[in-house]
């Protein structure tokens, strides 16, 4: 691409009252959407062991109230937040990204080429055992094939997920697995790389489970396929009712980054790893959308990129009970290209999964790179961020709630002709439907890397009705799409009759089924 | 100095425009080279910082060299004002591309377009007359906070980069892993399956383990590893040996129970006994514990095939004069050949060649 020349004149010289007009209006907008929200969450910088690279790959809590932390260039480091002390349980683990503590001597981890169990049988406080526990996946050595979780299920069993490789780079001639039984042959990859990477989807999977949630049954002696259709599905976690929840990345076949509840058998999307279905007798087609669009499972909330979340990670439950603010039970995602968490609200529409979501603690004070999230015993919440070779940070925050209750959306729901929005607080004074500033779009399900909004309209309430002395606002609609619709609310400013001002305006329901 | 429009001009026209005038001896000075300001990986600036006069225009060629493929601007600002703009990127949000992701605003005194790994362009700034420190900042969302540096216009720089609060830390200085030894690190090394584990033992011996076929791959003296590119890349490189390699097993499974090939090879992970690994397999049930230590110089090796069946043969030699001496068993076409009692605890000794006494070492 030949570079071009750009001679830039001052601008102050040039159509001045036009762009100071769009300056007042960028930082008005700036001031509005980025309330501080000092007076509800303190957040805390978290000191890392000096001489270890600060990047997080994972956190877990241990049952002795230290936690557990995994780091980028392979260590696993005990925090005990009563000394702010450091100790150093394993070395020399190759990227591990997930964590599940099960004692102060059993850690189990996942890195790049297994599930691995560290054991302290001596009781010096580090770990003289690397048991592998799972290492049934293939590896091609190309650099996007992480490995993430486990999660405990609830029932003694474990999730982990399989990222798929990237057309970024190629294949290593020795591998671990079989190759895929269908398609192009790793010979083609090694021979002519430049030619293979035209003819397959910019993900791929060419070794076992890659691109599959994989769960694994008690004592770890079973496992089983759970559900297919990853790409980079980074953040494995839990909800309120005991489902599992994944979020995926904006990418080819990923028109916008989501949370999906994940269900056993169900497909998310991305075609490459339909190869490893159990009975798949050829290639998946990975042009066309067509032959998988109606047995696609969407996400139950989108993440407008670019808008809410560009690379969201781990979904942490709210499980403090009240101790971390008003948002018990809902789902908190970290976000690594924004300094801000998102803050997701599910319910079940028709006996679907859906729901919206709203930024947290945006441009507070947290960091970007926000990759892993862990409750304290104090009901306060530890954030670990990584960067890795993409826009992130790095170190360890902790936010704690101060006892005041920010005024927030407290929850959203899908009605016949419109939304019911619940706040934490009666709002004072509340403005009028002319106020109220509304949009949908949607994104596409395609092959290509990423969607555009399509179809983006502005949407005039036919109503708005205060209820229940402000608490709650009732957001009628002539008619609402499903479909995966996504209904971008910029909140008014809205204020408490103490002041407090509404935390975040920017709300995004995702409609996937009409009641 | 009258400034020129030159927004639709391409390249050429501007050299012959910026020549002519050179020519004429109009109002433009003899030419410097630009300076040229890369995006490397790690989300940096390369120089961080550049010391120029006020008032002058500056001409910077700024490059997307970032071998991670990431998408980069570079912004140039008033002094003071890197936070604000950045806060201004990100709240252009979903109109974000198609600004490139610079801000409106009198903030920005110039900024190039976002580029392309592997794309270039010239930037010219018209510096205001007073001295100062103006801030140069990648605008892409997440970018800046660690992506920045600084124009030190008519003001002297301090003179390491660890004092100047307006570049970001210097990043540490490479780990090599190589202090303390026994270590053990898994890695993706050369020669190897994408499932390897490098060990560097007492001395100056370390060697592979591939973890997916259960066998060592290669021994090589020297130091560790340099996995610093592995660490700071996107995870496509391999690590560097720190040494020559003096010993290359042969490409057969080494252990071979009853006098058969080996069937159904599992991993099983690996203790540390004082730090030195012990890697654990099955061969079709079939345990086999297999740890390495080296004794000045001399690379040792211990098979524990606990209750053994049949008489195991273990493919002791890793090369045509690398036999090593055993403490039990006996040689058998070549192999070492141990009853079940003795393969409970067999250990042998290899003398391994010096860095200068191998032929070509495998890069």
């Amino acid at each position: 691409m030949k570079a071009s020349c750009f001679v830039f004149r001052e601008f102050r010289r040039v159509e001045v009252c036009r762009l100071i007009g769009v300056c007042v209006l960028v930082m008005a907008e700036a001031a509005v959407m980025a309330a501080p929200a000092a007076e509800s969450y303190r957040i805390e910088a978290v000191g890392t062991p000096a001489g270890i690279d600060p990047q997080v790959g994972a956190l877990d809590m241990l049952p002795d109230g230290r936690l557990a932390v995994a780091f980028h260039r392979g260590e696993v480091c005990f925090y005990d937040p009563r000394g702010s002390t450091w100790s150093v349980f394993a070395r020399g683990l190759h990227e591990p990204l997930g964590l599940l503590a099960v004692s102060a001597r059993e850690v189990l981890v996942m890195q790049r080429p297994e599930l691995t169990r560290l054991r302290d049988m001596d009781g010096d406080g580090s770990a003289d055992r690397y048991e592998t526990v799972w290492d049934g996946f293939g590896m091609t050595g190309n650099y996007h094939e992480f490995a993430y979780g486990p999660v405990a299920d609830g029932e003694g069993g474990m999730f982990v997920s399989l990222n798929l490789a990237s057309t970024g780079d190629g294949v290593r001639d020795e591998i671990r697995g079989p190759w895929a039984p269908f398609g192009l042959r790793h010979d083609d990859f090694l021979r002519d790389w430049n030619g293979t990477k035209k003819r397959i989807s910019k993900m791929y999977s060419r070794v076992p489970w890659r691109g599959w949630v994989m769960r694994l049954g008690p004592g770890a002696t079973t496992v089983e396929p759970w559900s297919s259709g990853w790409r980079s599905p980074d953040g494995l976690g839990m909800d309120a009712a005991g489902r599992l929840l994944v979020t995926d990345n904006q990418g080819d076949w990923v028109g916008t980054s989501g949370l999906w509840v994940s269900g056993k058998g169900q497909f998310a999307g991305h075609p490459a790893s339909l190869v490893w279905e159990p009975g798949a007798s050829a290639d998946p087609e990975v042009t066309d959308p067509k032959p998988h669009a109606a047995r696609r499972t969407p996400p139950a909330v989108l993440f407008p990129h670019g808008v809410m979340a560009s690379s969201p990670t781990q979904p942490l439950t709210d499980t403090t009970g009240g101790r971390f603010g008003p948002f018990a039970g809902q789902v908190l995602v970290g976000e690594m290209n924004t300094p801000r968490l998102v803050r997701v609200m599910l319910e079940d529409v028709g006996g679907v999964a859906q729901g919206a979501c709203t930024p947290f603690l945006d441009s507070s004070g947290l960091r970007a790179g926000n990759h892993r999230l862990a409750w304290m015993p104090d009901g306060s919440l530890m954030v670990g961020q990584t960067h890795l070779a993409w826009a992130g940070g790095a170190g360890l925050q902790r936010i704690s709630w101060t006892g005041q209750t920010p005024l927030a959306v407290a929850g959203i729901s899908l009605q016949p002709g419109g939304f019911l929005i619940r706040f934490t607080a009666p709002v004072h004074e509340p403005p009028s439907a002319e106020a109220w500033q509304l949009q949908r779009y949607r994104y596409a399900y395609h092959a290509d890397y990423g969607s555009p909004q399509i179809d983006r309209t502005l949407v005039g309430p036919s109503a708005i009705e205060w209820r229940d002395g402000g608490r709650a606002v009732w957001v009628g609609l002539s008619e609402v799409q499903a479909g995966g619709t996504v209904y971008e609310f910029t909140l008014p400013a809205l204020r408490a009759a103490d002041g407090r001002a509404l935390d975040q305006r920017l709300l995004c329901y995702t409609v996937n089924m009409r009641p | 100095m009258r400034p020129i429009s030159l927004r639709a001009w391409p390249v050429m026209s501007l050299r012959v425009v910026w020549g002519a005038l050179g020519i004429l001896g109009g109002p433009v000075r003899a030419e410097a080279p630009p300076i040229i300001i890369r995006a490397v990986e790690g989300l940096r600036f390369d120089p961080p910082r550049v010391r120029v006069e006020a008032g002058r225009p500056l001409r910077l060629r700024f490059e997307n060299a970032d071998t991670t493929a990431q998408p980069h601007n570079l912004v140039v600002v008033r002094p003071g004002t890197r936070e604000a703009v950045l806060a201004a990127a990100l709240a252009l949000g979903a109109d974000g591309p198609a600004r490139g992701y610079v801000p409106a605003g009198a903030d920005v005194i110039g900024a190039s377009r976002l580029l392309a790994a592997g794309d270039g362009e010239e930037v010219v700034v018209s510096l205001p007359e007073e001295p100062g420190i103006y801030p140069i900042v990648c605008t892409f969302p997440g970018h800046g906070v660690l992506m920045f540096g600084a124009i030190y216009a008519g003001v002297e720089m301090p003179g390491r980069l660890e004092d100047d609060a307006h570049v970001p830390k210097p990043p540490p200085p490479p780990v090599i892993d190589a202090d303390s030894r026994p270590m053990v690190r898994r890695m993706f090394l050369p020669h190897a399956g994408p499932a390897a584990i490098a060990v560097a033992l007492p001395g100056d011996l370390n060697l592979c383990w591939d973890a997916g076929t259960c066998r060592l791959r290669y021994v090589w003296r020297g130091g560790f590893l340099d996995a610093e590119k592995h660490f700071t890349s996107k995870g496509q490189s391999l690590a560097q040996l720190g040494g020559p390699v003096v010993a290359t097993a042969p490409d057969v499974f080494p252990v071979r129970l009853g006098g058969r090939a080996a069937q159904a090879v599992r991993f099983r992970g690996y203790t540390l006994e004082n730090g030195l690994p012990v890697f654990s397999y099955t061969l079709e049930g079939q345990l086999v514990k297999e740890g390495f230590s080296a004794d000045n110089g001399v690379l040792v090796r211990r098979f524990q095939i606990p209750k053994a069946t049949a008489d195991v043969d273990i493919h002791d030699a890793l090369g045509p004069s690398l036999t090593p001496t055993a403490d039990r068993g006996n040689r058998v076409d070549g192999m070492l050949r141990v009853s079940p009692a003795e393969a409970e605890d067999v250990t042998l000794r290899y003398a391994l060649p010096d860095a200068s006494e191998t032929g070509e070492a495998l890069q």
